[in-house]
């Protein structure tokens, strides 16, 4: 439990970790709100009101799911290079401690689920309050409860993405560090802007990131958001003519690829040796 | 008991501790200049690096070894697992049974309360050296591999460490390449390493008393083979007296 306890800490107090996961997302809220909003203002009043809200819920729920999606992405960059420091000490401590790789993977499983439950939950209060000032009405997601869950799984993903990354680092070599770092910040923005704005039609059920952002969208409207949500987005009317995403095979698909990339790192974690920091220097 | 079985240790294509084998069933000194290896072979036991050949801690391979509770050590990358030394004993307490109390203890003796609530990279060398070789002994361990636990550490302060030392463990090993240290420890088994490949064991007073000849001698008490030449340690009036060198470095000296 003390490992879990130190991590939490540590996380939660890195001003690295602040800065880009929270402070620098709560400028694409900011965005969305004020600057990329204004075709939704637009049609305040020439729509019916009842599909100026529905407008508004799944523009607000799809920021939400982004921003989500690239919290969480920010924060698995932080969390990317903490076992680069730490390569030496495991080997030792998985021979000559209590330490085992469950254990280790637990504490930062449940260390970094804490930590982004708390962010998640942050940037999404946030987003609902600014979504609600900008657009006049209560924004509220509609299954928070739910959303909160979906961002654990997310969490739970991304901290197991992160920990494969490390390891594919550390049993190459750490010069690859400095492009592998940011993969799960990168595929967060490509994916999250991704879905937005392009149909990938049952493809993303393949794709965590597209899955992550489904089901946040889903859990904020109350109800499954469709495959093709640019397309939905895009009608004139609001209809489901694109067909809905399935929640329970995007939980299976997200599931699979945490248990997947899990299985992995706790058997190369064992293989794992030391590695010297100065092995990254390219000068 | 720590067995080195036909061990070797390479950096990449270099080969750094050549074929060692080895019984150790008490706590010895291993000896060597600069670059001769000792560290490498700490750390392979630590199962801190990769290793051909074999290392068996009390049976067991270590490369197969879980949670074999009985050994510690001064090496520093053990324990990068935490930034602050406070947080390194609060976790290591758990995992590795270290004794807070007697860590505090043990600074405190040194005068060096202040350590605790500094980061590891905070540290002087003789600071960070000091605070490992106290996390390493106040977890009781049966088994010690302390890499230079004196190094930067000022002559006061050797005299204490030399006595917890001697205090704590059963087995192990303890590495220098300073003459002076030897005589804090003159009735340890003493082991030498040179390019890679070990020597010995004799006692440490024994190498305090002799000499160094080239050649091999009927009476060595110790040969050694540095670069294609031999050496022996002798207890005879002849050749470089040990207890005039400063550390071990003149061994090689003389053999260059």
């Amino acid at each position: 439990m003390r490992l879990l306890y130190y991590l939490i800490r540590k996380l939660l107090t890195n001003p690295y970790v602040l800065g880009w996961s929270i402070a620098f997302t709560l400028f694409w809220v900011f965005m969305g709100a004020y600057v990329f909003s204004t075709d939704i203002a637009y049609l305040n009043p020439s729509v019916p009101l009842q599909y100026y809200h529905e407008t508004v819920y799944y523009y607000t729920a799809g920021w939400t799911g982004s921003i989500v999606l690239f919290s969480l992405g920010s924060f698995c960059t932080t969390l990317t290079s903490i076992l680069y420091y730490q390569t030496g000490a495991l080997s030792h401590l998985f021979r000559y401690s209590k330490l085992t790789p469950v254990y280790y993977l637990s504490s930062i499983y449940a260390g970094s689920v804490i930590s982004s439950v708390v962010i998640g939950g942050l940037l999404t209060a946030i987003t609902y309050m600014i979504f609600s000032n900008k657009f006049g009405f209560n924004v509220y997601p509609k299954a928070l409860m739910t959303l909160l869950l979906y961002i654990v799984l997310s969490s739970v993903f991304l901290v197991s993405f992160s920990m494969l990354l490390d390891i594919i680092v550390l049993r190459t070599s750490r010069k690859m560090a400095g492009l592998i770092n940011f993969i799960p910040l990168i595929l967060a923005y490509v994916f999250g802007y991704g879905y937005l704005f392009i149909n990938f039609d049952n493809t993303v059920y393949f794709n965590p990131y597209t899955v992550i952002e489904t089901l946040v969208i889903s859990s904020y409207l109350g109800k499954p958001v469709p495959i093709n949500y640019f397309a939905y987005y895009t009608a004139t009317n609001v209809s489901t003519s694109s067909g809905l995403i399935s929640l329970p095979l995007s939980i299976l698909s997200l599931v699979v690829w945490t248990v997947v990339l899990t299985y992995i790192s706790i058997v190369e974690l064992r293989k794992l040796y030391y590695k010297p920091s100065q092995e990254g220097r390219f000068l | 008991m720590i067995e080195l079985d036909n061990l070797s240790v390479f950096y990449g294509k270099y080969q750094i501790i050549k074929r060692v084998n080895a019984k150790i069933d008490e706590k010895v000194l291993l000896l060597g200049p600069n670059g001769s290896g000792k560290s490498t072979l700490l750390r392979a036991i630590a199962a801190i690096i990769n290793y051909n050949g074999h290392i068996f801690i009390d049976g067991q391979e270590v490369s197969k070894l879980r949670n074999y509770n009985k050994l510690s050590t001064n090496l520093p990358q053990p324990y990068y697992l935490t930034d602050s030394v406070k947080d390194t004993i609060y976790l290591y307490e758990e995992i590795k049974g270290v004794d807070p109390k007697l860590v505090i203890q043990m600074l405190g003796r040194l005068g060096l309360n202040s350590v605790i609530n500094k980061k590891w990279y905070h540290l002087s060398t003789g600071q960070a050296i000091i605070t490992s070789d106290i996390m390493a002994l106040a977890s009781n361990p049966k088994i010690i591999l302390l890499d230079e636990p004196f190094e930067n550490v000022d002559i006061g302060k050797r005299r204490i460490l030399a006595e917890w030392i001697k205090e704590y463990g059963n087995e192990g090993i303890i590495v220098t390449h300073e003459v002076e240290i030897i005589k804090l420890l003159k009735d340890y088994k003493t082991y030498m390493i040179f390019e890679g490949k070990l020597f010995g064991p004799v006692t440490a007073r024994d190498i305090l008393e002799s000499s160094i000849v080239e050649g091999e001698k009927p009476s060595a008490i110790l040969k050694i083979e540095v670069s294609g030449r031999t050496f022996s340690f002798i207890k005879e009036d002849k050749g470089y007296k040990v207890e005039t060198l400063v550390t071990l470095d003149g061994i090689y000296n003389i053999s260059a």
